[in-house]
């Protein structure tokens, strides 16, 4: 009995996430008539009820003009929602309004619409050809909602995309089709933040210093989830946030100061890890210890569902893969130090949905075992400090520091072999760091040498197909009157002079004065930030 | 058609090409829209050649490999006396070639002088192909007029290297002086006061009849604009210091900043009171959170008062040649301003109070050298339209004293200084021992005394004479130097009429083969260039496709993956990746010329599929 009711709710869960909302709903209800009164299945019926207006939009009368159509749930086994009887479909195009509304003035999508965007769009797929959708669950269920096909629709909503939905069609769009409406500003990648955003809705609740500028505020904020679904309904609510956060870098700062939504909140004042991403002495060279710094941070964040109000028990997981570990030029260094504490702990949960791997940057395997962040002693957990990594996981302290017992040839051979298993992760920052260390002890180290060109080339690479077509002419998008509110080091500026509207990036290399890895490294960075373009 | 033609300013610091069109003499700007160009060469660690402005930008952050004034050590030998200074103010290593030249270290590659300055003449004959849409050979090219033999004649080569024909030779003062009396019937003596990049010249010149004789010149080879640069960089430098604590100076790339905005604010100046220098982000201290902006007002008060003994070095240079010349101020009917740094008021000024004369403005001063070129070039190559052929005459004087060693080491002057060219000169000599059969020839140019202080152009034996007592046998000596400086010595017994002669070439020159082969490598390197354009060109066209074939594999490989025709379909296109990565990783340019028409199919059908199934 158990076991059915907890597939069931997984079922509904899944059809939820794949976007057939009223599969879900007719799940529920399954689950209802087995187990009635069952909270989560209440909760969540309540709330993708009202999700999907489906309680004050239907007038009674017409509830029974096209029957067919809805997915009805009894009020016998909804005794919380006596009225929220039946659906149609006028009141589920309804929510449709703000598929049309201008995506680029306004970046917040309501939250009712993005259910519909996954109905649309499954819709649109199963029309466009029955003979390849060969009738998955989720393709089934879709089919029986007919939805008029919207250009706009025509892909799946990213949030949907990264809830995990397996059966959910594809793909992780590409650079040029990523919905308008999300706002990766300081995104060093492609897609992650929304994947941070949505996996781990937790560490975007607001905090002591993270502020949110345009809060969801619902009109009655729905019933928190129930604690044994692992993924909330993805809602896909957009929000912009600016996160104004004072830094203190006692030790060198990244030169790339992306702050991605897994690495916002918790402490930010304490120094970075000694295993910052970014090469030792080009960070001390660029960005020098010691620098107060405060800056503001755009995010837009997808949440699944509404912000719980009262730390209604959600399933938070963190998930170190490659993604979300520090890479070159990501904010490594505001990673807050283990002893930092949660701002608004999150009560365990179990199964929870790992990452998906978004980026050909992801495609190596993480570094570090999956982390329950709820598993933490205090029942809060600290962002970025890995509180029980399982058995094959990496070990972020043997990276850091080697031994102090060791001989200095020891000491190099520990960090030898970290820096060959970071450079196997696909942390060739990390790795490179490593490979530093050594040098530093032991300049004519073959090995070390042999990594350092790796690494530097397989970096140079990564930040070059950053820059794209190196023939390109870039300009500065600031005006000179404005950029000395830029924070920047010396070696940065030295290049941004450079940039004249003549010389490409090709030659901006070759002018810069600096080995191509660095040259290379500052133009991705001045471009990720928006300077040039 | 006539021959393209054009004229070349080689500038110690900046060079300028210009040519006639329709009977006007006209600058050719470069790509950047400069109508002068820097005369710097540099490799970079990738290997690139940076040549101009783009050196420019990295003259002092890749100081060791960049090469600049490559002109004061062309056609100059390794012992001569301005080569060990030269030693240890270039950054950039002198090292001495195998015929006792003066060779420069680029990346563990040695080039011979005339191969640099061949590099910046090859990036004026490309602005100028570029101007005419098709190849340029004819060039006139100046040279100072103190320029010695070897000095022209490794000019000459360099230009052969660029693969230009070097169909003359003259003196900078000289061009600028046809520029400023092009289709002008001008009966003047004009003082042309040249101060560039790196030197200064004062010339006189007599233009009668369209006749243009230099009568006498002089200046200083290390006085130049980068002189006035460099005391706005100090001065910016003593301001910060005092201001932060902090040398400037320490850091190559706050160096390369502040002397790219001095020598702005410099130019600006000219045009208005005062400048603003602003460097943002120019130094990091240690122990401060951001890096230190530079900020800085600066008038034109204050760079006059900064460079005021400059102006005056300039001047009393100026007053020397006169009296050396033995010429008045007021013989001199005109001053004609050279060199960018003329622009400068207080330099104007100084001029005028000196000759008591405004300066001419009908010339502009940064092109008119190369101007005078063209119009020499337009009168020796001619054009199909008879204005395009000035008809002028061009008479240059012998900057130094040409003579031969003669017994007790002393010099004997057989071609005075300031004679006009072309010219020639005999001197009857005696055996100074008995039965003395043969004698030997050594020519000199300079203007001391010793033999030995002057320089070596050559020397060679005159045998057989009859035997007799000292000073019976007559040896006549004749100099000949054609118009373009060029200098044959020959030597006949009377008695016997046995001759022997040379033509001087500078001692240190390159050899025919060796030229051959370095002209055979330039045309390698230009290939090797060409192809290396070609193949970013096309990287970046296949890293596009294989982009759009990557951003729609994996939804069409969901949706028709499994099907056999399907896989094999995704699997050719996964072979017809990795052919095109291996060829970007290696280079091979034929590769990704082969790849690059499966992948544009692969996207066609990729699109075609994902249009299908209702993706983009």
């Amino acid at each position: 009995m158990t076991s059915s009711v907890d597939a069931l709710l997984n079922e509904a869960q899944r059809l939820y996430a794949a976007g057939d909302a009223h599969g879900a709903l007719a799940t529920w209800a399954r689950v209802l008539e087995l187990a009635p009164g069952h909270h989560a299945a209440v909760q969540y019926t309540a709330f993708v009820r009202k999700v999907l207006h489906l309680d004050d939009a239907a007038p009674p009368a017409d509830a029974t003009r096209e029957p067919s159509r809805s997915v009805t749930t009894t009020t016998t086994t909804a005794p919380r929602e006596p009225s929220r009887s039946v659906t149609t479909t006028t009141t589920t195009r309804e929510p449709s309004r703000s598929l049309t509304t201008p995506r680029e003035p306004s970046r917040t999508l309501h939250a009712e619409a993005r259910p519909l965007l996954a109905i649309s769009w499954a819709a649109i797929v199963d029309a466009a050809d029955d003979s390849v959708l060969d009738g998955g669950a989720t393709t089934s269920v879709a089919k029986k909602v007919v939805l008029a096909p919207s250009p706009e629709v025509a892909e799946p909503p990213p949030a949907m995309v990264v809830a995990g939905a397996s059966a959910a069609p594809p793909a992780v769009p590409a650079d040029d089709e990523v919905d308008d409406d999300i706002v990766v500003l300081t995104s060093p990648e492609d897609e992650p933040v929304i994947a941070d955003a949505v996996t781990t809705p937790a560490t975007a609740t607001p905090s002591t210093n993270v502020a949110s500028l345009t809060p969801p505020a619902p009109p009655a904020p729905p019933p928190a989830p129930p604690a044994a679904v692992a993924a909330p309904p993805p809602s896909g609510r957009l929000e912009e946030r600016v996160v104004r956060q004072s830094v203190r870098f006692d030790e060198p700062m990244p030169i790339v100061g992306f702050l991605r939504a897994s690495s916002l909140p918790a402490a930010v004042t304490a120094p970075p890890p000694a295993h910052t991403s970014v090469p030792r002495e080009v960070t001390e060279a660029l960005f020098p210890a010691g620098r107060p710094e405060e800056r503001v941070v755009r995010q837009s964040l997808r949440f699944d569902e509404p912000p719980p109000v009262d730390a209604a028990p959600t399933r938070v997981r963190k998930t170190p893969t490659a993604t979300n570990l520090p890479a070159v030029g990501e904010a490594g260094g505001v990673t807050p130090p283990p002893a930092a504490p949660s701002p608004a702990p999150p009560p365990a949960v179990e199964g929870a949905v790992p990452a998906a791997s978004l980026s050909p940057w992801d495609e190596h395997p993480g570094p570090a075992a999956v982390v329950d962040l709820d598993a933490a002693p205090s029942g809060g957990a600290t962002l970025g400090a890995p509180q029980k990594p399982s058995a094959p996981a990496f070990d972020q302290a043997r990276i850091d520091t080697p031994p102090a017992t060791l001989s200095p040839s020891d000491a190099n051979e520990a960090l030898m072999s970290t820096a060959r298993e970071l450079f196997d992760l696909g942390d060739f920052s990390g790795s490179l760091s490593k490979v530093e260390l050594v040098l530093r002890s032991d300049p004519q180290h073959e090995g070390a040498r042999a990594y350092l060109q790796r690494n530097e080339s397989t970096l140079t690479k990564m930040y070059e197909s950053k820059l794209g077509d190196m023939t390109r002419t870039p300009r500065q998008l600031i005006r000179p009157d404005e950029i000395v509110w830029v924070t920047m080091h010396h070696r940065a500026g030295f290049v941004l002079a450079q940039v004249d509207g003549v010389l490409s990036f090709h030659d901006l290399v070759d002018v810069a004065g600096v080995k191509r890895f660095d040259a290379v490294r500052i133009l991705a960075d001045l471009v990720t930030r928006g300077i040039i373009g | 058609m006539a021959d393209r033609f054009i004229g070349i300013d080689l500038g110690t610091t900046n060079s300028c090409v210009a040519t006639v069109d329709d009977g006007v003499p006209t600058v050719i700007a470069n790509k950047g829209g400069y109508k002068t160009t820097p005369s710097m060469v540099a490799v970079t660690e990738s290997g690139r050649r940076l040549v101009g402005h783009i050196a420019k930008r990295q003259a002092i952050t890749n100081a060791q490999n960049t090469i600049y004034a490559a002109k004061r050590m062309i056609g100059r030998k390794w012992s001569h006396p301005s080569v060990a200074p030269a030693q240890k103010s270039f950054p950039y290593r002198l090292v001495e070639g195998e015929h006792g030249d003066v060779r420069i270290d680029l990346r563990g590659k040695s080039h011979s002088i005339p191969e640099i300055s061949a590099m910046v003449l090859s990036e004026m004959k490309r602005i100028a192909e570029e101007h005419f849409g098709g190849p340029v050979e004819k060039a006139v090219i100046t040279v100072p007029a103190y320029f010695n033999d070897g000095q022209r004649q490794a000019t000459k080569d360099a230009g052969r290297i660029a693969g230009l024909d070097v169909i003359r030779v003259i003196n900078e003062p000289t061009a600028a002086a046809l520029a400023y009396g092009f289709k002008k019937n001008i009966q003047k003596r004009v003082a042309v006061y040249d101060l560039g990049g790196g030197t200064f010249d004062i010339s006189v010149l007599d233009i009668h009849d369209g006749v243009f004789e230099v009568l006498a010149t002089a200046g200083d080879t290390f006085l130049g604009g980068e002189d006035f640069d460099q005391r706005i960089v100090q001065w910016l430098c003593d301001g910060f210091a005092a201001e932060h604590k902090i040398d400037l100076r320490s850091d190559v790339m706050a160096l390369q900043r502040l002397r790219d905005a001095a020598e702005t604010a410099k130019m600006q100046l000219s045009l208005t009171a005062s400048t603003e220098i602003n460097l943002p982000f120019i130094i990091t201290a240690e122990g401060r959170p951001d890096a230190l902006h530079l900020q800085r007002t600066l008038t034109r008060e204050q760079l006059e008062s900064l460079t005021t003994d400059l102006i005056d070095r300039s001047v009393d240079i100026c007053d020397r040649m006169l009296k050396e010349a033995r010429l008045a101020k007021g013989e001199i009917n005109e001053v004609i301003l050279v060199g960018g740094q003329t622009r400068m008021p207080k330099v104007q000024a100084a001029v005028k109070t000196f000759f008591g004369l405004e300066p001419a403005k009908s010339v502009h001063p940064d092109e008119v050298v190369a101007l005078g070129a063209a119009v020499q070039a337009a009168a020796l190559v001619g054009g199909t339209q008879e204005e395009e052929k000035p008809g002028l005459l061009l008479l240059d004087v012998t900057p130094h004293h040409l003579g031969i060693m003669i017994a007790g080491g002393y010099f004997n002057v057989l071609i005075p200084a300031n004679t006009t060219v072309p010219t020639s000169a005999m001197h009857t000599f005696t055996t100074v021992r008995d039965d003395q059969t043969t004698v030997k020839i050594v020519v000199l140019q300079g203007d001391s005394r010793i033999a030995h202080e002057n320089e070596l152009l050559g020397e060679f034996l005159l045998t057989d004479l009859p035997a007799g007592p000292r000073g019976s046998v007559e040896v006549d000596v004749r100099f000949d130097i054609s118009s373009d400086g060029i200098v044959s010595v020959a030597a006949r017994d009377k008695s016997t009429g046995r001759e022997q002669s040379i033509q001087v070439t500078a001692s240190g020159r390159l050899s025919e083969d060796e030229l051959k082969k370095i002209m055979s490598s330039n045309d390698e390197f230009a290939v090797a260039e060409k192809n290396v354009e070609k193949f970013q060109a096309l990287k970046t066209e296949v890293e596009r496709v294989l982009r759009d074939v990557d951003r729609l594999l994996p939804g069409v490989r969901e949706f028709i993956g499994a099907s056999e025709l399907g896989d094999d379909a995704l699997k050719k296109i996964e072979a017809v990746k990795e052919r095109a990565r291996g060829a970007i990783a290696a280079q091979d340019l034929e590769g990704l010329k082969n790849v690059l028409e499966p992948l544009e199919r692969a996207v066609t059908m990729l699109k075609g599929v994902s249009e299908r199934i209702g993706k983009k």
